[in-house]
């Protein structure tokens, strides 16, 4: 009997060895493979994040669930959100952490019709959108092309410390009252985006190149309209027309 | 002896237990891993989905064997995937609405041809922006495109030309395709409003375009450096031109 038992242990002894030892072997080949680059044919994901070594982030590419909250001044702000659009796509990031640019699109059916949109945005340094490829429609009106936006030499994180501020304010007569004051404001201290160039297709079914000063005003206006008819105009800043060239002239 | 064996059997019993907690630990690891993001420092991948959590597909990054052909509600059409390699969009309703694909390559010829292409598609219809570079053995087209689409649902058009292909070969089917590309009242399938770039004869330029297609404002600098400013009449005939002499 005690023979028996002897010995007994003694295999136990030996199975626990060998076990313990394809315990170290597999958790080791594991630490091995997670060091290297991981191979697979395919993978179903919601995010993905793209880092540098020191985990500061380059790239997300999500679904419209995991899309990040707006990174200025290193910190996040939730307001993406309240337009009711539900876009996925590629947000940009630049060396310090912060939002510098996106693709991203979206498109669905509303009560009203749909919406639908895709965009992509280089941004100013600490700023919003200077460069943009866009497509935005809404029911039919479409306005699809390039943009290119001068943007306040100003960071826009105070802006966003301030919109945060006016959103959470609940009474919403005193909010909307805030939210203007808050854009008066911004105008009054010339922190105003101009648009310079745009080059594409607008909701009046107009083909157009337009050229514009640094307040935003267009101020040469290259156009093919609805009906076919071509023209070029030179505006003053109050968008009076000042001279036009169209094919009817004299030769 | 028996003072061995029971050291034994005690030094087994702390191994059990040691062993087991490791596993419990490792087990419950494993499923709350779910949770937090996996970390990699490379992955090499066939192709990549981007998914809802309901599974509807928002994004897919393939290589060119495994790219989805093209895809309404969720739904296969058209033809089949294997062509376009890069990303493919999708929109809230799983219909795809754009894409970033790039080819390029030499053929048993000796020639090549190249296309480096993104492109935003309009709700449930094709491209409307097209930022392109394609090349044919060195004759280039690249720039930025505007296009107008017709109002009518892509899959609908689909199912015309599908039931159009089917049609026994002959007049009637001629016919049949021919006034399916037929402009509708007012409004062709397809019309390029806006071109910025650089065209195959090597000339620079902005075109204008009306709701036909027919370009009716063009800015040009040609191959040899003449610079022009022309207004087109719908037949393509240039009505007035503007160059650098007066």
């Amino acid at each position: 009997m005690d023979e028996e038992l002897r010995r007994e242990v003694m295999r136990l002894r030996r199975t626990t060895r060998v076990t313990m030892l394809l315990v170290l072997v597999v958790s080791a080949s594991a630490f091995w493979q997670a060091r290297g680059r991981t191979t697979f044919d395919e993978v179903d994901v919601q995010r993905i994040n793209v880092k540098e070594p020191d985990g500061k982030l380059r790239l997300t590419i999500s679904n419209h669930a995991r899309l990040p909250d707006v990174v200025v001044g290193g910190k996040s702000y939730p307001l993406r959100g309240g337009t009711g659009v539900q876009s996925a796509g590629l947000i940009f990031f630049n060396d310090e952490g912060n939002e510098d640019g996106g693709l991203a699109w979206a498109g669905r059916q509303t009560p009203d019709g749909y919406h639908a949109s895709a965009a992509l945005t280089f941004d100013q340094f600490n700023q919003d959108e200077t460069v943009s490829i866009e497509y935005q429609d809404a029911n039919r009106q479409r306005r699809a092309g390039l943009a290119v936006i001068d943007r306040s030499e100003q960071p826009i994180q105070p802006f966003a410390e301030s919109l945060m501020v006016i959103r959470a304010i609940s009474d919403t007569v005193e909010r909307n009252r805030r939210m203007t004051q808050f854009r008066e404001s911004v105008v009054s201290r010339g922190a105003i985006s101009a648009q310079r160039l745009f080059a594409g297709k607008q909701p009046d079914k107009s083909a157009v190149v337009t050229l514009s000063d640094r307040s935003g005003h267009p101020r040469l206006r290259l156009a093919v309209d609805s009906l076919g008819i071509g023209r070029i105009d030179f505006l003053d800043a109050n968008g009076r027309v000042t001279r036009t060239l169209t094919g009817m002239d004299a030769r | 002896m028996d003072e061995t064996l029971r050291r034994d059997v005690r030094l087994l019993k702390l191994y059990a237990l040691c062993s087991t907690t490791l596993f419990l630990v490792v087990g419950l690891a494993a499923f709350t891993r779910r949770h937090a993001p996996t970390k990699f420092e490379e992955i090499d991948v066939e192709r990549i989905n981007v998914v809802e959590k309901d599974g509807k597909l928002r994004l897919v990054i393939s290589n060119r064997d495994r790219s989805p052909g093209p895809i309404a509600y969720g739904k296969p059409f058209g033809y089949p995937g294997g062509s376009r390699p890069g990303m493919i969009f999708f929109n809230d309703e799983g219909s795809e609405n754009g894409g970033l694909t790039f080819t390029g390559k030499t053929g048993p010829d000796g020639k090549y041809a190249s296309t480096v292409h993104m492109s935003f598609d309009q709700y449930n219809e094709d491209q409307v922006i097209v930022l392109q570079y394609t090349d044919e053995n060195g004759r280039q087209r690249k720039g930025l495109q505007v296009w107008d689409r017709a109002n009518v649902p892509i899959l609908d058009l689909v199912k015309v030309q599908d039931s159009i292909q089917k049609m026994p070969a002959g007049a009637a089917k001629d016919s049949a395709m021919k006034r399916f590309l037929e402009p509708r009242p007012g409004e062709p399938l397809a019309a390029q409003r806006l071109f910025v770039g650089r065209d195959p004869s090597k000339s620079a330029l902005v075109s204008l375009a009306d709701k036909m297609g027919h370009p009716r404002l063009r800015l040009t600098v040609d191959s040899l450096g003449k610079a022009s400013l022309d207004f087109l009449d719908v037949n393509g005939k240039v009505v007035r031109s503007i160059g650098e002499q007066p």
